[in-house]
């Protein structure tokens, strides 16, 4: 699957320039859905699908919270594309980096930490001004340590709610997801066109 | 020391002292204020934390039984 919808392997930072002004790589930057962690061993890009794919799941993540009230927390991206000289990398400390081919060296596979949480503070949320603009900052990032403390307090129920959704857009064949034996992610592929 | 400079220096003197006044005063209102508004975020934030708390907690776990909620292939 990820070969079929892929970009065919990336070597290194040439091919991913190439196919960046090609439009077939896209770089994905921090949004109001997700988060990237930082990656040691692949590149925060991916095809327009998988991208496209990301947009959607935190649509319906954040429909699900909305339903039950809850704040609009972000899942978190651990790692994107692969290239060859990070699988090798990656295939000294971690068992489950494929002595072949990774589905990650193609663009169109991702894995999404399901014990992290970020909250996405939106502007509307934000604490109304005081008097004093050093106190201002200073609260607002406090109440937004209280949320992402939460939501690590309660990262099981999210990773319930997050499970749930992607089971739905695996159902609608948009997507195929592994849960990763040893390591604390959901290992997606793109399966559909966006 | 003349009528005059002692004047002087009495109204410097009261003059200094104002100011320390208002310094002292203008500050104790700025942390009484900004105590107050601390408090009221706290105590905000705590019911806010508290009802998103339970909210969260009715959602099932992943490791509940029932519905699967971990995808795999």
């Amino acid at each position: 699957m990820a070969r079929a919808r892929g970009v065919g392997r990336v070597a290194g930072e040439a091919d991913i320039q190439e196919l960046l002004a090609d439009n077939r790589l896209v770089a994905l930057t921090d949004t109001q859905y997700y988060h990237l962690q930082e990656m040691d061993y692949s590149v925060p890009y991916l095809t327009p699908d998988a991208a496209a794919l990301l947009r959607l799941l935190g649509e319906r993540l954040h429909e699900k919270l909305a339903e039950h009230d809850l704040p609009q927390y972000r899942y978190v991206i651990s790692s994107g594309l692969r290239t060859g000289d990070n699988q090798r990398a990656l295939r000294r400390i971690n068992p489950n980096a494929t002595s072949g081919v990774s589905s990650h060296e193609f663009g169109t596979t991702l894995d999404i930490v399901y014990h992290k949480y970020r909250y996405g503070a939106l502007p509307e949320d934000r604490l109304p001004d005081t008097p004093y603009p050093f106190l201002n900052d200073r609260l607002e990032m406090l109440r937004v340590q209280a949320y992402d403390a939460l939501g690590m307090r309660y990262w099981q129920e999210l990773q319930g709610l997050l499970g749930r959704v992607l089971i739905e857009l695996q159902e609608e064949g948009k997507v195929l997801v592994i849960l990763e034996r040893g390591q604390p992610v959901f290992h997606i592929t793109v399966a559909d066109d966006f | 020391m003349t009528s005059n400079t002692r004047t002087l220096l009495i109204a410097g003197l009261l003059v200094v002292a104002t100011g320390m006044a208002l310094y002292f005063y203008a500050e104790h209102r700025t942390q009484t204020g900004i105590a107050a508004y601390q408090e009221t975020f706290r105590a905000e934030l705590d019911e806010a934390l508290e009802r998103q708390a339970l909210a969260i907690s009715k959602l099932r776990k992943n490791t509940n039984s029932g519905e699967r909620a971990t995808p795999t292939m």
